[in-house]
């Protein structure tokens, strides 16, 4: 289950590439991949460890045009397939970060 | 088998790469060569690498041959080898049971850093000749590596079964099995050690009918990454991902699902062996 005020942080090894628009990420030899389009590669950009899912969804909702209940359930949904693939880490909770 | 300096010694050419193999153990080199399907080769040598039974591994006298050295690949507790600044000479130092399998696995590590320092790279794919083109097949354990090698037939030589050196030329890729591997290979053709020219890359994926479609380069550079790298930390410090980022963007890429007959053969050649 993905926290809304987790924050999370790329996973050490995990590598990404833009490719023909679509941003390739993938733990190298370990079968996690994900493939992603321009929003989801700015929210990967996002996930530095600094940034709780909230102020994430406040950036994507101010450089794309979407409704914020719409951005966090596809950013929440996004995070969880990182998740699962072991691409990102979570690093700390709670939404103080905001 | 000729002479250097004394000792026997063999030579043979991975990944455009070659070696010349010394050591006093006849025997050894007696195996090596017909494991590999070596030949006698009158060219220039990349890589010397001379083979000795040495103590243990990390005792003082193994510790005290590689001093000079400034490099190390410790195969477990079977060979310690040590590598010279530029790779170009190998002290292997043997401590088990099994020469000759240390000598192959110490062999392939060192061509895979050849191949990685000349901007190659090493992938777990099986790898095909087909007249004068080569065909790249990977996809994750059990989807079909060995099925596919298993239905080379007369005019196929099998370059690899598992890893596929690949090194970029001339706007294209150029691609050789590690030693070792070749089958079937035709006497009248081009010889592997030269390289054969890559044609397409293959996902394999196991169906109950077979279909071939182009790949789109995303998910092709996706899911060669996927697969397992021999050493995942010292690949990615070669940028891997920019080199099979640039495979992909030179070699047509295809998604091939495929049942386990040899019908498959006939597919790729109608769809891509015609298509130049």
């Amino acid at each position: 289950m993905t926290g809304v005020c987790e924050v999370y942080q790329r996973a050490e090894r995990a590598v990404s590439r833009v490719v023909d628009g679509e941003t390739v990420i993938v733990q190298p030899g370990q079968g996690m991949v994900s493939i992603t389009n321009e929003v989801g590669s700015y929210v990967w950009d996002l996930l530095d460890g600094n940034r709780a899912v909230p102020r994430i969804v406040d950036d994507v909702c101010d450089a794309f045009d979407v409704e914020r209940p719409r951005a966090q359930e596809d950013i929440l949904a996004f995070i969880g397939e990182l998740r699962t693939h072991q691409l990102i880490v979570p690093c700390a909770t709670g939404c103080s970060h905001d | 088998m000729a002479k250097q300096a004394g000792q026997e010694c063999l030579t043979t050419v991975v990944g455009g790469i070659s070696v010349r193999i010394t050591s006093v153990d006849t025997s050894l080199l007696v195996r090596l060569i017909e494991y590999m399907d070596a030949e006698e080769m009158d060219i220039p040598i990349d890589v010397t690498l001379r083979v000795e039974q040495v103590g243990e591994a990390g005792s003082p006298e193994v510790l005290s041959l590689g001093a000079s050295f400034s490099d190390c690949i410790e195969g477990e507790n079977e060979y310690t080898a040590y590598l010279n600044h530029s790779g170009t000479s190998v002290l292997l130092l043997l401590h088990g049971e099994y020469p000759l399998e240390a000598t192959m696995n110490c062999l392939r590590q060192v061509i895979r850093r050849r191949i990685y320092s000349e901007g190659g790279i090493v992938l777990h794919a099986a790898c095909i000749r087909q007249g004068s083109d080569a065909y790249l097949f990977y996809g994750p354990s059990g989807a079909g590596k060995s099925t596919v090698c298993s239905f080379a037939a007369a005019g196929h030589v099998v370059l690899s079964d598992d890893l596929t050196c690949l090194k970029r030329k001339a706007g294209g890729w150029v691609c050789w099995g590690m030693p070792g591997v070749v089958r079937n290979p035709n006497p009248e053709s081009t010889p592997v050690y030269t390289g054969t020219p890559l044609k397409a890359v293959i996902r394999l994926i196991q169906a109950s009918t077979t279909k071939l479609a182009p790949l789109h380069k995303s998910l092709a550079l996706a899911s060669l990454m996927a697969v397992p790298f021999e050493d995942t930390r010292f690949d990615m410090g070669f940028g891997i991902m920019e080199k099979v980022n640039r495979l992909v963007e030179d070699v047509p890429c295809y998604s091939l699902h495929f049942r386990k007959d040899p019908e498959f053969w006939d597919v790729i050649s109608q769809q891509i062996g015609q298509a130049s």
